[in-house]
């Protein structure tokens, strides 16, 4: 699978970078490799486990179609929990958006953005600032 | 059983009705008028009529933003409120870009150099804006709700060309200081 990094996937990094929420080493040793499981999705046990991975649902508990949730729990200082929305396309995973769920009514407005997401990407507007490999 | 059973023995349901606006499944004609409906209630709550009239002709076509509309109408915490405005608003700006782009790739070593860039841009208009009158007057000069602007301006996301225009077209800056090389 390619992953792809989209505008909206770069913005919401910077600034969860810039509000700390994660250390560059966190990054690298636990999100990014992660992240890199998408590569061989869905071949890794990870993606069986609900706390870790889950489609992606709405306000109405009605699954949101092509979504997904990348879920960490107790991630940086903070220990809060961090979700990276992703939509799978055919052999493309693209990387939509990442938060810190702070309570349900930020993961309410998140989705709602995600369904938004997908269906630019559906309809083919959206950017792309990169691979990730 | 067939729908022509179903009439005949009084069990059917009549299918939503045809869409009048738009062409998502949200759009039946039912839903529109909750649409509606929370349209006023965003006017009497004081958002400007371009941004409303604009939230629901992209809610009539994208689900995510009239589930935004509704999560606003169940808020009562009003700095909650602002965020769900600042997300539509997001949507909007979103919604707005008709193809797919493949911009400059970044390395991962620059994105602490470019996050710099970006937040000394951000502060550097911001101190512009402050000079001449604060968020809310340019919220209202500019017409995009002062929950937006106060986003735009404390995120670290790279700030949308469009609104970087709007705001130095409204404040009469000149080119350098709308100057950003990371910008969408």
């Amino acid at each position: 699978m390619e992953i792809i990094i989209t505008q909206w996937a770069l913005d919401s990094y910077l600034d969860l970078k810039a509000e700390n929420v994660f250390t560059h080493e966190e990054y690298k040793k636990v999100l990014r490799i992660d992240v890199l499981r998408l590569q061989v999705y869905p071949n890794d046990s990870k993606f069986k486990q609900g706390k870790f991975w889950s489609p992606a649902q709405d306000r109405n508990s009605s699954l949101i179609a092509n979504g997904y949730k990348m879920k960490w729990h107790q991630i940086g200082n903070g220990r809060v929990q961090l979700r990276l929305t992703v939509g799978i396309f055919g052999n493309e995973c693209i990387l939509c958006e990442a938060y810190v769920k702070k309570d349900d009514k930020v993961d309410n407005r998140k989705l709602a953005r995600f369904k938004v997401y997908l269906d630019l990407i559906r309809q083919g507007s959206y950017t792309v600032r990169g691979r990730l490999t | 059983m067939t729908a022509q059973a179903q009439i005949k023995r009084g069990t059917h349901k009549a299918s939503p009705k045809k869409l009048l606006f738009g062409d998502n499944k949200y759009s039946t004609s039912s839903d529109q008028m909750k649409l509606f409906d929370i349209a006023i209630k965003m006017r009497r709550s004081g958002l400007s009529e371009d941004f409303i009239v604009n939230a629901v002709k992209t809610a009539l076509k994208f689900e995510g933003v009239a589930d935004l509309m509704h999560l606003w109408l169940d808020e009562k915490d009003s700095k909650e409120r602002g965020e769900i405005i600042a997300d539509i608003q997001d949507m909007m700006d979103a919604c707005s870009q008709k193809e797919k782009y493949e911009e400059i790739y970044i390395k991962f070593n620059d994105l602490d150099a470019i996050a710099k860039n970006i937040r000394a841009f951000k502060d550097s208009l911001y101190q512009e804006v402050m000079k001449r009158g604060g968020i809310s007057k340019l919220a209202e000069v500019i017409g995009i709700p002062q929950p937006s602007l106060s986003r735009f301006f404390n995120s670290n996301a790279m700030p949308r060309r469009g609104t970087v225009l709007k705001i130095a077209k409204a404040l009469n800056l000149d080119e350098i200081k709308i100057d950003i090389l990371w910008s969408k």
